[in-house]
């Protein structure tokens, strides 16, 4: 029998106090467990990549976005079941931890910047590493490449917040569902059902959008002399910065929405429906208070 | 909303103000109405 929502929310609670026991006590080693899951996150989204080129014109789009979310999917279960650290997870994990006392505020927030810096960096490395690989210089993945990014920075910043709101309402619903079931194949497929529905849902998640936004503007000057040989039209440039087409406006706005999404709709939701009285009673018997995801 | 493109678009730095002050103030209300909540701890 899966946890009901009570049992749920002390065991989040319990990963709660292990996750940030490594952060206070072994901060290496939760920044390399945070590099790992950045480098994980886009380990889907270097698959997803490379199905979906040339599909949304010859076939349809919507069917790009499929496979593009099937072959993402894996990227939440293998970084649940390594215990490794994507910080919009811990976003959710960390609240219900604030209302069970288990971390402070400002533990909180040393947390989500500690996780957001590794994840950074496991991303964008995995990135410039695949951008170094031969088979994605070749221009129907180039074009590809810079086609998702134009969608995703090309976005006012409203729709960008909407998005990042929806990715993490739907992945991190995902992550604690996870956490509930107690069966390896039930856990699979919860893990499974976040990251497929966030990118087939064409959502913006932060983590997986700076490997996505890093790989095409690392390989532009390809992408351009490609491109400059088949039309003379100029394509649109990518840049690094805030404004349209930008990796940080889009950055900015995905990592805000991506907090209210995991946040407000995910970790208070599951706190709030949980009944205090009957948490209260499960403590009165708990001997451990930590817990490995 | 209106398409903006700027680090500072006031519609949406106001939605995650008012989802900051709403969340600290969730979490100060629950802690109120239950003082010793979650009960035994470490």
């Amino acid at each position: 029998m899966p946890a009901d929502v009570d049992e749920l929310v002390v065991r989040v609670a319990d990963i709660c106090t292990y996750k940030w026991d490594m952060l206070r006590n072994r901060p290496g080693a939760f920044l390399l467990s945070a590099f790992a899951g950045g480098a994980f996150v886009v380990f889907g989204a270097t698959l997803a990549l490379s199905v979906s080129a040339g599909v949304a014109g010859n076939v349809a789009p919507g069917v790009a976005n499929l496979m593009m979310g099937l072959v993402f999917m894996f990227s939440l279960v293998i970084i649940m079941f390594s215990g490794m650290t994507l910080v919009t997870a811990d976003m959710a994990v960390g609240v219900i931890g604030v209302f069970h006392r288990r971390i402070t505020w400002k533990w909180f927030l040393i947390g989500v910047l500690v996780g957001y810096a590794g994840n950074f960096a496991g991303s964008m490395f995995f990135m410039w590493v695949v951008s170094k690989g031969g088979s994605y210089m070749a221009l129907p993945w180039l074009q590809q490449a810079h086609a998702i990014a134009v969608k995703k920075t090309g976005m006012p910043a409203g729709q960008i917040l909407a998005l990042g709101i929806i990715c993490t309402w739907m992945l991190q619903s995902a992550a604690l569902l996870y956490i509930k079931a107690n069966e390896d194949i039930a856990k699979i497929v919860m893990a499974a059902y976040g990251p497929l529905a966030f990118v087939a849902g064409m959502t913006e998640h932060c983590i997986a959008n700076i490997g996505f936004l890093a790989l095409p503007l690392f390989q532009q000057e390809l992408f351009v002399q490609g491109q400059a040989a088949l039309s003379s039209t100029a394509p649109v440039i990518l840049h690094w910065g805030f404004g349209q087409y930008g990796w940080a406006h889009n950055q900015l706005y995905t990592v805000m929405g991506n907090f209210i999404g995991g946040i407000f709709f995910v970790g208070i939701v599951f706190q709030l429906v949980s009944n205090p009285k009957r948490v209260m009673a499960l403590y009165q018997n708990k001997k451990n208070f930590m817990q490995k995801l | 909303m209106d398409a903006s493109f700027t680090p500072f678009d006031p519609v949406a730095w106001l939605i995650f103000g008012a989802f900051v002050v709403f969340t600290y103030l969730i979490v100060r209300i629950f802690h109120g109405k239950y003082p010793d909540y979650p009960g035994k701890s470490e």
